[in-house]
């Protein structure tokens, strides 16, 4: 039976990569299972992408020289959108309107409103936990140390999750240790749902005609400037990239690139470094898949943080070798065990530094590799639990 | 043993018309014994210009020149345009500052209120130029493994070799490689033609202390970690730099080349009283007692020790003797010269002179009481040996690579030891006997390395490096 699903979440859905590819293919997994979707985003900032006529975008306004807290910025902006009546009382207009029956509430930040419109519609709420995030930020606070951050702050973020476990009928997670831990910390078992790649969708046989497609590409590192990225790759580059041979080229793409030279410990050394990284910035996708794939090795240099990593999938989607850490491989171990081509697994950054070194005396690949976990990572199939969780909560 | 071995001159050519500082004195010293003293047999020169090139043979002339006679024969070479053809940086030409001059000129003749943003329209103007030329040169050297080529192949454009290096055989770069090496191509030069490169280290202090020499820690960190990756044999001054450059190599995941210690050598002091006319001019501080330090004045050599100690003597009324520091001015001592110029005690006391020649020098080290070098990190240490090559105590830092070079007969004070410093000076200033008793040993214990031993030690570690070893 066609429900009407409104998926919440801080950010608009996008087909690329992050959070905004999964709730964009969730969309899609959904509609194909023949329910109605509608997206309604509370975000920090004006996007220029256009929504569906029947989603709900506000940006929610940050009053006048209040100061931004990034590392808990969507703690910040979930309390202002539930403190904003109006905005409370259109959007339960806009969900009674379009025949709301399930909301998905993608991260805990927005449980104000969710608590409050799911009350007035009486519809359930299946949470979909990226992470347990409280950990996750209290790791991150080290990153931007502020004086002023209440010491409380990751304690709150707890509540949140508590109070978003509570209100739900239904959890999921991503991984198997999120699952475990959900269940330890907050009482709840979940379904699981994993990530998968949109770089599991793409054709790699044909080469994508970018401006760069003569560089040679030893190694590629694609993330957002996201701090457990960056620290991530200021790791392997520690005390500096100079391991590796003259002319070793390190493709950065994503807005990654354009910080990493502020991390401390890569600028040291700038000159090593600098010779050894070029900085492609935001790619299209097309040219970043291939810049992947003519790759002696994609870098999953994770060290920090919870949840599972999305440019995992899309690494191991790449037809590349991957070169990753055994936290990045949370949530895809059973892909990895299907189909464990190319994937070295290391421990520490010290493995990290010999694995590259051992790509880079092995013979260049030249034909994709990995193609039976390039199937199992198609969004449509990782996302099937959601799909039969929606059925199942409704029909509940 | 027949395979060729090549000379890399660069520095030297283009230090032909400067007075050479240690490391190209150095260089100077073992060139000159490859070329001229040695069996090995030498392919000559190779200079440094978008990849190696012969040296033509008016430059092979003023280089044998040089080496042999530690000046260019001007009657012979004259360096005018049509004979000094290895290409200066760029920086240097002439080309680039006038450009600069001329664009400067330019926006002074805009309104007051527009010049910022004129200033902002040249930047962006001259990054978008700068960063497009890049751009392109990238696409055009489109697969890195083809940039580094030889005549042999004749492929590649970003460097090109015009010496034929199939053959294989033996370059030694001795000079200040971080100023020109291009370390990719000498990868190139060893992963694609066996050639085995043969590096100096001097030191590691930009990496070990970059707050002393912050400007060039970056070029130098890179020189030597290239230098790991395509190095045969790295030849270090000290055993302090031996290990401090294992160490960095250990620490850096590096591989380990070819790592030998060959010691600087000390030199042969002009025999006193020699009639040779170079040696009659009298110093500036004749008639009275002094206490000297040599070295460029900049941080690391912490001569601000020093003057607070000889500041805070005068007001105790302890009689120390004038200081005399010798050295051209360097970096980082605005402190120090502001003690020297105004702090009233200094006055008279301290003196620092950076204009004197190598004739009135060896004056100074020979009239001195005692000399002082209190500097904090040293790759060998070179005013150590001179001192107690001219039979003068020298008070150093406990600095490895100063005991190694006053093999331990010397007072050692650690660089912040302020009380240890104080005490041990003006034991030397009042103690004649101290002093004596410290020649003494000096002369009975001290043995360096001639110059001779020093080059014929490195020819031996070239020689078992050809033959395989």
């Amino acid at each position: 039976m066609t429900q009407t699903i409104a998926i919440f979440s801080t950010y608009l859905p996008s087909e690329g990569f992050g959070g905004p590819a999964r709730i964009h293919h969730a969309r899609t997994a959904l509609e194909a299972a023949g329910h109605r979707v509608l997206h309604v985003v509370l975000q920090a900032g004006h996007d220029a992408r256009t929504p569906r006529s029947d989603d709900f975008v506000r940006t929610i306004v940050r009053p006048f020289r209040a100061p931004i807290d990034h590392i808990y910025h969507d703690v910040d902006l979930g309390q202002r959108a539930g403190a904003d009546q109006r905005l409370v009382r259109d959007l339960i207009d806009h969900l009674r309107r379009s025949g709301t029956s399930l909301i998905i509430m993608e991260q805990p930040f927005l449980i104000d409103v969710v608590e409050v419109a799911a009350s007035a519609l009486g519809v359930p709420v299946i949470y979909s936990s990226q992470n347990v995030e409280y950990r996750l930020r209290r790791d991150l606070e080290r990153f931007q140390n502020d004086w002023r951050r209440p010491t409380n702050r990751a304690a709150i973020v707890r509540e949140i999750e508590q109070r978003a476990v509570d209100l739900a009928d239904a959890v999921t997670t991503i991984c198997e240790t999120d699952r475990a831990e959900t269940l330890a910390e907050f009482g709840r078992d979940s379904t699981l749902v994993p990530n998968g790649s949109t770089v599991a969708d793409i054709d790699i046989s044909v080469p994508a005609s970018g401006l760069m497609t003569n560089d040679v590409v030893d190694f590629a590192y694609a993330g957002s400037s996201y701090w457990p990225n960056i620290e991530g790759f200021a790791q392997i580059a520690t005390p500096s990239l100079a391991f590796l041979p003259p002319g070793t080229a390190i493709h950065v793409a994503g807005s990654v690139s354009g910080e990493i030279f502020q991390f401390p410990s890569v600028a040291r050394w700038h000159s090593a470094n600098a010779s050894r990284i070029i900085r492609r910035g935001f790619l299209p996708m097309n040219d970043l898949v291939d810049m992947m794939r003519r790759s002696r090795a994609v870098l999953v240099p994770v060290f920090i943080g919870e949840g599972s990593n999305l440019k995992t999938a899309d690494a191991l989607a790449s037809g590349a070798p991957v070169i990753m850490t055994r936290r990045a491989t949370r949530g895809y171990e059973l892909v990895i065990a299907a189909d464990d081509e190319g994937v070295s697994i290391v421990d520490d950054p010290v493995g990290f530094r010999v694995a590259m070194a051992a790509h880079l005396n092995a013979p260049r690949p030249t034909e994709p590799v990995g193609g039976v976990r390039r199937e199992l990572l198609v969004w449509g199939r990782r996302l099937q639990p959601l799909v039969d969780l929606v059925d199942s909560t409704v029909d509940h | 043993m027949n395979q060729p071995l090549y000379i890399d001159a660069t520095m030297l050519y283009r230090w032909r018309e400067l007075a050479p500082v240690g490391i190209v004195r150095l260089e100077r010293l073992l060139a000159g014994h490859l070329r001229f003293a040695s069996d090995l047999g030498t392919a000559g020169y190779v200079l440094w210009d978008r990849g190696y090139r012969p040296a033509s043979t008016q430059e092979s002339e003023i280089l044998d020149s040089l080496l042999t006679r530690g000046q260019i024969d001007r009657a012979d070479h004259e360096t005018d345009a049509g004979t000094a053809t290895v290409p200066e940086p760029a920086v240097q030409s002439g080309a680039l500052p006038a450009i600069r001059r001329q664009a400067f000129k330019l926006l002074g003749r805009l309104p007051d209120h527009l010049q910022p943003f004129g200033e902002q329209a040249a930047w962006s103007a001259a990054t978008f130029a700068v960063e497009s030329g890049r751009h392109l040169r990238r696409r055009r050297d489109a697969g890195r493994v083809s940039t580094v080529s030889s005549i042999a192949s004749g492929t590649g454009s970003k460097v090109r070799h015009r010496v034929d290096f199939t053959r294989g055989g033996d370059l030694v770069a001795l000079g200040l490689g971080w100023e020109y090496l291009d370390h990719e191509a000498m990868y190139g030069l060893r992963r694609d033609h066996g050639i085995r490169i043969h590096m100096p280290a001097f030191d590691l202090i930009p990496v070990l202390m970059p707050q002393m020499n912050a400007g060039q820690s970056h070029l130098v960190h890179r020189y030597y970690a290239e230098m790991a990756h395509y190095a045969d044999t790295i030849t270090s001054i000290s055993e302090a730099t031996t290990s401090a450059i294992r160490a960095f190599f250990v620490d850096e995941s590096l591989p380990l080349p070819h790592l030998v210690t060959n010691p600087l050598p000390g030199f042969e002091a002009p025999p006193e009283g020699d009639g040779d006319s170079s040696f009659t001019r009298r110093h500036r501080f004749e008639g009275e007692p002094f206490v000297l330090s040599v070295s460029t004045v900049e941080i690391r050599k912490n001569h601000l020790l020093l003057a607070k100690i000889w500041v805070e003597c005068i007001r105790e009324g302890i009689d120390l003797p004038r200081l005399v520091i010798v050295g051209r001015i360097g970096w980082d001592v605005d402190e120090l010269l502001r003690w020297v110029a105004h702090a009233p005690e200094l006055d008279g006391k301290v003196d620092i002179v950076s204009d004197v020649d190598d004739d009135e020098l060896v004056h100074l080290y020979r009239d001195a009481l005692f000399t002082v070098f209190p500097s904090r990190i040293e790759g060998w240490g070179l005013p150590v040996t001179e001192s107690l090559t001219y039979g003068r105590v020298c008070v150093h830092s406990t600095d490895p690579a100063q005991l190694e070079a006053s093999q331990g007969l010397m007072p050692a004070i650690h660089p912040d030891d302020f009380v240890g410093w104080k005490a041990e000076i003006v034991r030397l200033a009042r103690d004649e006997e101290y002093r004596t008793s410290l020649e003494r040993a000096m002369v009975e214990q001290y043995s360096p390395r001639t110059p001779a031993e020093y080059c014929q030690a490195f020819e031996a570690i070239l020689r078992e490096r050809r033959s395989g070893g």
